[in-house]
């Protein structure tokens, strides 16, 4: 705002001009007009936005990415187009707008992820007009939930996961709380997708994978699991030696020597068991 | 027993002294930026007299002594390895030198010199690191699942918990847990001891209620 009771030229007049004179002895009247259109319409701030976004999430197929990230722009409202920070107002939308920011970056981006994060817990908590709510239990439930079914999660892991991290609907949600809830569901999924690839090995196409073998594999991951007491570089160690080829080939093949009556194991069943043991590893919210 | 060090810049000397011969068997510590390291031995020799003799010359101990390759790790120099007889050794002198002028300081830590019938605890690794190939191994893979294809998603599984594991919150909710009994006991002995001053009343909850 300008000092003076005359309204002086407004900003956007202001980089107008200065534009214009920047660029007129040089590129002449159309390139100034083409740089001032851009600015106008807001499409250099809305790709600078975008191309940060790639930047952060670092996708593995950007294009498919961007689309996604265009296509929620124009989902989010009118308001929204150029201006990633518009506020959405129903709590729906606060919610699918706190959901997009969280899927935005991979958990392994992790500062990517976390600033995510922080905006999704801005937004779910930025509710009325005059004051912030804040996050409270209920809005953290519904988000968690959503990531789990938008993610396809197996329902009774979902489930038993958000039974361990689940605040209660009117207790208001940490940010570290939120963050490490967050965290879990997506890593809850990617641990649910890598369960399905291990079943594709062990059952070989056939749909029905030996049962004790199934479990020998599961018992190792979960022996592997128990060293949570020794410390660090000794527990990747022994993990890494029980976990190896080597390791794993011995205790498929002992399994197998087992007289044992030799029963098979569906893909469901084996989900369920291999998410459990996952499950059982989160630290619950106290 | 302490070591003694005085040196010029590049060039170290500690000195370790006790008072009758010993056997050594193993000498243990933790590199501090030191480059080489030579020892000496003092040794009863004839008639008496003690003389001083070189059982390591020059051991690397930095392979490239500006960078920070072997500059932090653990050595364990074995009795075998020295080029005298270690049998009855009154004191022990450690020479350490660093070429580098990189590292202003340098030294030897956490030094341990363990006689014959001591074993040194590192030698006590588990099974699976003196191991690296199990001792047996399956007849055949033949029926199995490829061990490798497992192996990888097994170990992906385990490092995505470990995920969970590292990046804990630390923040708590504060919940209040007053279950129904405890909340009983502390009603009563509030109720007992209605007559008491305030603080000790606030002492009874802080008792019966559970964070």
């Amino acid at each position: 705002p300008a000092a003076g009771p005359v309204p002086a030229v407004t900003p956007k007049m202001a980089a107008y001009e200065k534009r214009r004179a920047g660029t007129a002895p040089s590129g002449g009247q159309a390139v100034g007009s083409e740089a001032e259109f851009l600015l106008r319409s807001g499409v250099t701030a809305m790709v600078r936005e975008a191309l940060l976004k790639v930047l952060e999430a670092r996708p593995e197929e950007p294009v498919s990415f961007l689309a996604d990230y265009f296509e929620r722009l124009v989902l989010g409202g009118p308001a929204a187009t150029g201006d990633a920070a518009a506020e959405p107002t129903g709590p729906p939308q606060r919610l699918a707008r706190a959901l997009w920011y969280v899927s935005l970056a991979h958990h392994s981006h992790r500062t990517a992820f976390d600033s995510n994060t922080g905006a999704a817990y801005e937004v779910l908590g930025g509710g009325g007009r005059r004051r912030a709510a804040g996050v409270d239990g209920r809005l953290y439930s519904e988000l968690l939930r959503s990531i789990c079914q938008h993610g396809e999660a197996p329902a009774e892991a979902a489930a038993a996961l958000l039974r361990r991290v689940r605040c209660r609907d009117h207790e208001a949600v940490p940010f570290d709380v939120f963050r490490y809830g967050v965290l879990t569901c997506f890593v809850l999924l990617e641990f649910a997708a890598k369960a399905d690839a291990l079943f594709a090995v062990l059952d070989g196409g056939s749909g029905a994978a030996d049962a004790r073998v199934c479990q020998a594999v599961l018992r190792a991951l979960e022996e592997a699991l128990g060293f949570g007491h020794v410390t660090q570089p000794r527990r990747y160690l022994e993990a890494g030696s029980r976990l190896g080829p080597d390791g794993l080939a011995l205790a498929m093949d002992r399994a197998l020597q087992e007289r044992k009556l030799s029963g098979s194991m569906s893909r469901e069943e084996f989900l369920k068991k291999a998410t459990a043991l996952f499950v059982a590893k989160v630290k619950p919210v106290e | 027993m302490g070591v003694l060090v005085w040196g010029i810049p590049a060039l170290l000397w500690g000195v370790l002294v006790w008072g009758m011969p010993l056997p050594v068997q193993e000498i243990v510590f933790k590199n501090f930026y030191t480059a080489f390291l030579s020892v000496r031995v003092q040794r009863p020799g004839p008639s008496g007299s003690r003389r001083w003799v070189t059982s390591l010359r020059d051991l690397c101990l930095m392979p490239c002594p500006h960078t920070e390759q072997g500059a932090q790790d653990y050595f364990s120099l074995h009795r075998n390895q020295m080029l005298c007889d270690m049998d009855q050794v009154t004191a022990v002198r450690f020479i350490l030198r660093q070429p580098s002028p990189v590292w202003l300081q340098f030294s030897i830590e956490e030094l341990q010199i363990f006689p014959p019938g001591q074993k040194s605890p590192q030698k006590d690794f588990p099974s699976w690191l003196s191991q690296l190939t199990p001792p047996e191994q399956p007849a055949s893979l033949h029926g199995l699942p490829d061990p490798e294809k497992v192996s990888t998603e097994v170990q992906q599984m385990w490092v995505l918990t470990e995920v969970i594991r590292t990046r804990q919150a630390a923040a708590r909710i504060g919940r209040f847990d007053v279950s129904s009994t405890i909340l009983l006991r502390a009603s009563a002995w509030l109720h007992c001891q209605g007559s008491l001053p305030e603080g000790l009343l606030l002492a009874g909850w802080g008792f019966g209620v559970s964070l």
